[in-house]
This record gives C-alpha cells, sequence and structure tokens, in this order.
C-alpha cells in the first residue's frame, strides 16, 4: 500500500520532469535530467558500436566465444567498481540526506519499508554506468553470438542484481562507518571513501592492466591479455554474467539459470546485509545526521586578519576560498587525487610505449593541467553553493566576480601544477630547456581547461551537492567528463605532432594559442552571461 | 526659478509582471515605497509577495515593466540599483562553511564598505540581534533563527537606502523580532525606504506606515490602514485583509 504510493508519486513526479503542464513552468532542474537521459542514450549507442566493432574485430582475428565472455566479464566488473566510486554516495545520500527524510522518518513507517523507498529512489540515480555500459555490451553481444530467446527473460534480473550487488554492499559499509564517525564529518568521510576508492581501484587497474597486456598492441596480445585476466573471473559478478551470456549463446539453459542464480544469489546476500544494517542502525544513523555539535571555526582569527585590511572584491573572495577549501578538506583530498591520478596515466602506460622523458613528461603535465584545470574550475561555482546568488545581489559585475572565482581556481591548480612540475623535473632529470619546452603547452592548456571547468560549474552546479566527485548535475558530469577526455586528447595529440614534425612547430604553437584565446573568451563570454541570469525559481 | 526638487523613491515600480511559463505570478503592478516609510506587503499564499521581491532584488527578472532603486533603473542600471538596497530573503543565502563574523566581512567588501566600519557596524548589529559568541561558530550550525539574523545583519551592513526583506520574522524569538522592528524604524527614520512582507497581521497592523494587498499578482488595495478600513468596512486588518482576498476574480 505504502509502497504503491511511493510508487505513484514518484511517477508523477517522473510525469511532470518529462511532460510539463501546460502552462506551468517546468520543475527545477527538468532541463537538466533531459539532458542527462539524451546523453545517457547516445552514450549507450556508442558503448554499443563499440563493443560490437571490438567483438567483430576479435572474432576476425580467431577470437572465441570464451575470449568475448572475458571481454563481458572484464567490463561488467569495471562497471561495478564505477558503480561503487561514482555512484554509491548518491545512493547514500538518498538514504541519509534527501529532503523528503524528515517526512519518511515521522511516518509511521519500518525500517525496511522506508529503505525499501528510498532504494528505489537510489535507483535511478546509480545506475547510469549499467544503462550506458552493460546493457549495450549485452546487446552487442548478442549482435555477434545470437543469445537465445528465453536469455532475455534473464537480462532484467541480471541487470537489477549487477545494481543490487556493488549498492547494497556499499550502502551498508556508508551506514556501518557513519555510526562511528562523528556526525559533523559525515559528508566529509563519504567523499574521502569515494576519492579512496578511486585511487586505489584506479591504481590497481592502471598498472596491472597494461602490464597484463605485454608490450605490444597486436590484437594477440589483447586476446593473451583477456585469457590472463579470464583466469580470476569465474568467480566475480561480471564473470557469472558472462558466463550465463556465453551459455544463452550456446543453448545451455542450465549452465545460463545457474550462473544468473549465483548473481542474484550474491545481490539478495548484499541486500539482505543492508536491510540487516538498516534495521539496525538506520534510524540512530539518521538522528545522528540531523543533529549536530556546533563547532567554533579554528584558525578564523589567522585569515581574519590578511582579509580584513582589504575591502578588494579579489582579496576577499581569496580569502573567502581559502576558508571554504579548508573547511571542505574532501575537495581538496579529491583534488590531491585527481592530481595524483592524472600525472600517473602516461606513467602507467609507458611500458607500452618506449617514450622519450622530456615527451612522457609534457604527456603527464598536460593531462594533470587539463584534468586539473576541469576539476578545479568545475567546483569554483557550486562550492559557493546557495550563497552564489550573492552574485546577483550585490553589485558585482558577474564578469568580476567569475574573473575572481577563476582567479582564485587558477593559484589553487597553479600551485598543483608548480609541485607536479617539480617532482617531474627532478624525478625525470629535466634541463632547463626541456622544462620550457613541456611547459609552453601546459600553460594554455590549463586555460581552457580552467575556463570550460568555470563554464561548467556556472551552467550546471549543483548547489545542493552532497559529495565533492558531484558538484555538478548528472548532466552536467557527462558534458565534463567528455569534455574532458576531448581536451586531453587534442593537447597531448597536438604536442606529439609538434614533436613529429619541428618544422610546423611554429605556426602549430601559434595556432594553438590563438585557438585557446577563442575558447577561453568564448566559455568566460557565456560563463559571465549565464552568471548574470542566474534565477532562484520559487514562485 | 529653480523647481523645487523632491526626494527620490527608494523603490518605485512601474508595470511589472512576471510569468512562469504560462502562470502568471505578478500582473501589472505599480508600487512605490517613499523615503522614511515602512511599506507591509500582504496577501495569501501564492500572492506574488515573493516573485515581486525577488525581481526587486534582481534575483529574478521580469517579463515587463520597470523598477527603479533610489533612482537607478535595475535593468539599465543593476550595479548602480543593487548597491542602494538590501535585501532579506526568506531562505537566506549563507555561505555554511563561514562564520558570522567572516560572512560580514566578506558581504562588506562585496558593497565596498570600509573595513573598518564594516567590522563596526557587523558588531553593532550582531549585539542588536543577539547572535553573541555563537558568531564565531560556522553557520552551518545555526538554527533557522540565527541564520536570519546573519542575512539581516547582512542586508543591513552597507545602510541601504531601500531594504527588502522576506518574511524576515520567520524563526525569530520575540526578542529578536522586537529588535528587528526597532531596526527598521531607526532605519526608515533616518530616510530609508522599507518594503517588508509577511503574513503576521498584528505585525503589520504596529509596524508598517501603510500597506499594500496583493492576491493573484494584482494589487487588491493599498494605504494606510484607516484607509483600507474605511474602503473595505473593517475594524482590524485581518478583516480588512479577510474582506479583500475572498473576492471573487
Amino acid at each position: 500500500m505504502i509502497l504503491l504510493a511511493t510508487l505513484r508519486s514518484r511517477g508523477a513526479m517522473l510525469l511532470h520532469t518529462f511532460v510539463p503542464r501546460p502552462g506551468r513552468a517546468a520543475p527545477r532542474g527538468a532541463g537538466s535530467t533531459r539532458i542527462a537521459v539524451v546523453l545517457a542514450v547516445v552514450l549507450a549507442m556508442l558503448a554499443y558500436f563499440v563493443m560490437r566493432e571490438l567483438l567483430q574485430v576479435l572474432a576476425q582475428a580467431g577470437g572465441t566465444l570464451t575470449d568475448a565472455a572475458s571481454l563481458i566479464a572484464v567490463l561488467a566488473n569495471l562497471t561495478l567498481a564505477g558503480l561503487l566510486v561514482f555512484d554509491l554516495h548518491e545512493g547514500v545520500s538518498a538514504l541519509l540526506s534527501d529532503t523528503d527524510l524528515d517526512l519518511l522518518r515521522r511516518a509511521p513507517l519500518k525500517p525496511h519499508t522506508q529503505l525499501a523507498i528510498k532504494l528505489f529512489d537510489a535507483l535511478p540515480r546509480t545506475s547510469l554506468l549499467m544503462a550506458v555500459l552493460i546493457v549495450p555490451a549485452i546487446f552487442a553481444f548478442h549482435e555477434a553470438f545470437h543469445l537465445a530467446h528465453w536469455a532475455w527473460v534473464l537480462l532484467p534480473v541480471q541487470a537489477l542484481s549487477m545494481w543490487a550487488l556493488p549498492f547494497g554492499l556499499g550502502a551498508a559499509a556508508a551506514v556501518l562507518m557513519l555510526r562511528v564517525v562523528p556526525a559533523r564529518h559525515a559528508r566529509e568521510a563519504l567523499g574521502l571513501v569515494s576519492s579512496l576508492t578511486l585511487l586505489v581501484l584506479w591504481l590497481a587497474n592502471s598498472f596491472l592492466l597494461p602490464r597484463m597486456g605485454g608490450n605490444g598492441t597486436s590484437l594477440e596480445d589483447f586476446r593473451g591479455a583477456l585469457a590472463r585476466l579470464a583466469t580470476g573471473m569465474p568467480r566475480t559478478p561480471g564473470g557469472w554474467l558472462a558466463a550465463s551470456l556465453a551459455a544463452s549463446a550456446v543453448g545451455d539453459a542450465r549452465t545460463a539459470l545457474v550462473r544468473t542464480g549465483w548473481l542474484t544469489g550474491a545481490a539478495l546476500v548484499s541486500l539482505a546485509l543492508v536491510v540487516w544494517v538498516a534495521h539496525t542502525s538506520l534510524e540512530s544513523v539518521q538522528a545522528r545526521m540531523v543533529a549536530w555539535s556546533p563547532r567554533r571555526a579554528r584558525g578564523a582569527a589567522r585569515l581574519h586578519a590578511w582579509s580584513q585590511a582589504a575591502t578588494s572584491l579579489t582579496r576577499a573572495m581569496m580569502a573567502r576560498d581559502i576558508r571554504l577549501l579548508r573547511r571542505n578538506w574532501t575537495i581538496l583530498g579529491d583534488l590531491v587525487t585527481t592530481v595524483v591520478l592524472w600525472t600517473l596515466l602516461p606513467v602507467v602506460f609507458e611500458p607500452m610505449f618506449d617514450t622519450a622523458r622530456p615527451l612522457l613528461a609534457r604527456t603527464m603535465l598536460l593531462a594533470l593541467a587539463v584534468a586539473v584545470g576541469s576539476e578545479v574550475g568545475a567546483r569554483a561555482i557550486p562550492l559557493e553553493r546557495g550563497a552564489l546568488m550573492w552574485a546577483r545581489l550585490a553589485p558585482v559585475a558577474p564578469s568580476r566576480w567569475l574573473a575572481a572565482r577563476l582567479l582564485s581556481a587558477a593559484v589553487l591548480s597553479g600551485g598543483l601544477i608548480a609541485v607536479a612540475t617539480t617532482a617531474c623535473a627532478w624525478a625525470l632529470a629535466l634541463s632547463a630547456r626541456d622544462l620550457l619546452n613541456v611547459l609552453a603547452p601546459v600553460v594554455p592548456a590549463l586555460a581552457v581547461a580552467l575556463s570550460i571547468g568555470a563554464w561548467a560549474g556556472v551552467a550546471f552546479g549543483d548547489p545542493q551537492w552532497t559529495n565533492p566527485r558531484a558538484m555538478l548535475r548528472p548532466a552536467g558530469r557527462i558534458i565534463a567528463t567528455l569534455l574532458l577526455i576531448a581536451q586531453a586528447i587534442l593537447w597531448i595529440s597536438l604536442a606529439s605532432r609538434a614533436e613529429a614534425a619541428p618544422a610546423t612547430t611554429a605556426w602549430l604553437s601559434l595556432a594553438a594559442v590563438g585557438c585557446a584565446v577563442f575558447i577561453v573568451l568564448l566559455a568566460f563570454a557565456d560563463g559571465a552571461r549565464r552568471l548574470g541570469t542566474l534565477e532562484t525559481r520559487e514562485p | 526659478m529653480s523647481e523645487p526638487t523632491t526626494p527620490v523613491a527608494p523603490l518605485e515600480i512601474r508595470g511589472l509582471v512576471r510569468r512562469y511559463g504560462g502562470f502568471t505570478a505578478v500582473d501589472n503592478l505599480d508600487l512605490v515605497v517613499s523615503s522614511g516609510e515602512i511599506v507591509g506587503f500582504l496577501g495569501p499564499n501564492g500572492a506574488g509577495k515573493t516573485t515581486t521581491l525577488r525581481c526587486c532584488s534582481g534575483l529574478l527578472r521580469g517579463d515587463a515593466g520597470e523598477i527603479l532603486i533610489a533612482g537607478h533603473s535595475l535593468a539599465r542600471e543593476p550595479l548602480e540599483a543593487r548597491a542602494r538596497m538590501g535585501f532579506v530573503p526568506d531562505h537566506p543565502f549563507l555561505y555554511d562553511r563561514l562564520t558570522a563574523w567572516e560572512f560580514l566581512d566578506f558581504v562588506g567588501a562585496l558593497y565596498r564598505v570600509g573595513a573598518a566600519t564594516a567590522r563596526q557596524r557587523s558588531a553593532e548589529l550582531i549585539a542588536r540581534l543577539a547572535l553573541g559568541p555563537a558568531a564565531d561558530d560556522l553557520v552551518e550550525t545555526y538554527s533557522l533563527g540565527m541564520r536570519q539574523k546573519v542575512s539581516i545583519a547582512a542586508a543591513l551592513l552597507h545602510e541601504p537606502p531601500l531594504v527588502l526583506l522576506d518574511e524576515p520574522l520567520g524563526g525569530l524569538d520575540p526578542h529578536s523580532a522586537r529588535a528587528l522592528k526597532d531596526l527598521l524604524r531607526e532605519r526608515a527614520s533616518r530616510g530609508a525606504g522599507v518594503l517588508v512582507s509577511t503574513h503576521l497581521l498584528d505585525v503589520a497592523e504596529r509596524l508598517c506606515d501603510r500597506v499594500v494587498v496583493l492576491d493573484r499578482g494584482r494589487k487588491r488595495a493599498e494605504g494606510t490602514l484607516a484607509e483600507l478600513r474605511g474602503e473595505s468596512g473593517g475594524t482590524t486588518l485581518e478583516d480588512v485583509f479577510l474582506a479583500l482576498t475572498n473576492q471573487p476574480e
């Protein structure tokens, strides 16, 4: 009865998001949700075509059904890891900090009913990776190996189990963690766990995968790597899914059912765990999240003297940003994680491509400049949360506000890049001349990334963010990630091209700087325009 | 021979229209708040009070009409207009991880109030609004009433000629509510104009010099309490309000 009423209310909300009532404004964030859905469909199609191509190439190279299943298993397990890193916080936020929790806690609901409602709420927020990676991969697998008709009946069960397995475990662990973490640090703790999980998984994958493929890049090497990876896969959720699909492709219903059973059983155990944890701890954790103990601001006096001396807007903003960043230390932690990951990216692939040291350093720093610029820039505006409305209230031009935000962001990201550059120069024994060559494209890359990041922050910033990894709305996160990847590829390709053909370096550099200036100005102008027309929406 | 100069009204609204999709929240509203005047903005829920105040503060754009703040058009000279206005929204816009002192320092810099002056005024407002030692705590630890006090202090810090307040008494204890009314009276006596939206009719009755009643986006009545009583035949502001807002469209 209650679940039915919840379903009806959620259905109504969904309907209002996608079908605005005539004569009424669309709900807040509806546009962003629609963009996210369109982008998810586009990404799913892209994943489908890439996977289909990959499976065809594999088949042409003599790849077997087992090879293809191994590929699916690897992808599925990586998706589960991605769900833990990128989406789990959304689910935990649904359980612990959604705006309707007050209402649900006051209602005569048993903990497991409340949990069921919030799990239902969390499903669309946390299933993006399933929708854009696993489902298209299964369709591509079907295209190559033709699944039996009955296999499609198993598909929803498999997809739901793949979602429930990491989500149940993660949510249970998060609730248990929040029983011991001081309530005022709950938000930071969740963010920190997310960043650390990303760091560990990324390092493990990055160092493991390239080395498993050996030094070559041929299909044989790829098949060899898949075979080596497959040895550890059978007892993983991805392995069960892949084995079930492979069995479906040869009409072995019994094996398909058994493997799906393993997957579903594991998901049920995971859900049982979170139900038990909810039964014993959810109410007390929710109560702790609501009840805060006041705290004094540490180090306020030290900064005060510096900020009090000046009435300059830029200086006031810098002082405010230092305070906000220091007190939102998980954001800094997340940025440092990003710095480590992107700087190391070229290093972990280095064994596959024998690279000259200056080129390696340049690639590392370019990757870092693009990533840090994008990440810091994109956080600059959402960091202000609802107080961003002062940009509309105060007598400060939007362009000046944005410029001051960009200046703070540039100081922070410039500092991080300076540290990484020093480390690179020392570790790779670069000469002063090498270092200048290395830094030449890094500066415009940072400027472009910062301005595009800040633009994304203005356009898609979520003032209600709960996790430093998700300060943009879902559509914004997808767009910002795509822009980040596109920039990294463009800058690294450009630098490699200039290296390969020194005669073209001068005009290539000039063109690159010209384009960079144009993009910076364009992003800044549109960002300032959006900031100047930002509106609160409650009628 | 020069003409006698009349003081510029802190707020002048001409033909303001604001729509949300096909719904008209404010419909051709004209309103003037003169110097030294406290105007009460009354109306049932959804009447368009918050939308009007947000349009006047620059947080929302009107679809038609003009808003002048101390003679400066909000559309054509937004920075000059905003510098002359303080706004207390219904939900305060605060930085959760700043203290009240730090937040007021920042707001002072936004409005180019000298650092020493800003500190002096902040201290006075913090004392008047009884924020006390809590002003050294992070805003995220504050109750709704304390957040409201910080928001009020921020709106008054630069001593603007126009003060807009949207349901400012929500969450305030009786002492703080009294302190706020005294503050508004003092600002009005020094020539500022005050437009305050409230559901508390007794507050409007005692605090305001004039009352504007808004219903379904349109101005239903305007005047002193005595004038409104005469128009509607009611004896209290509550009678007047109910009579005016029960009229069919």
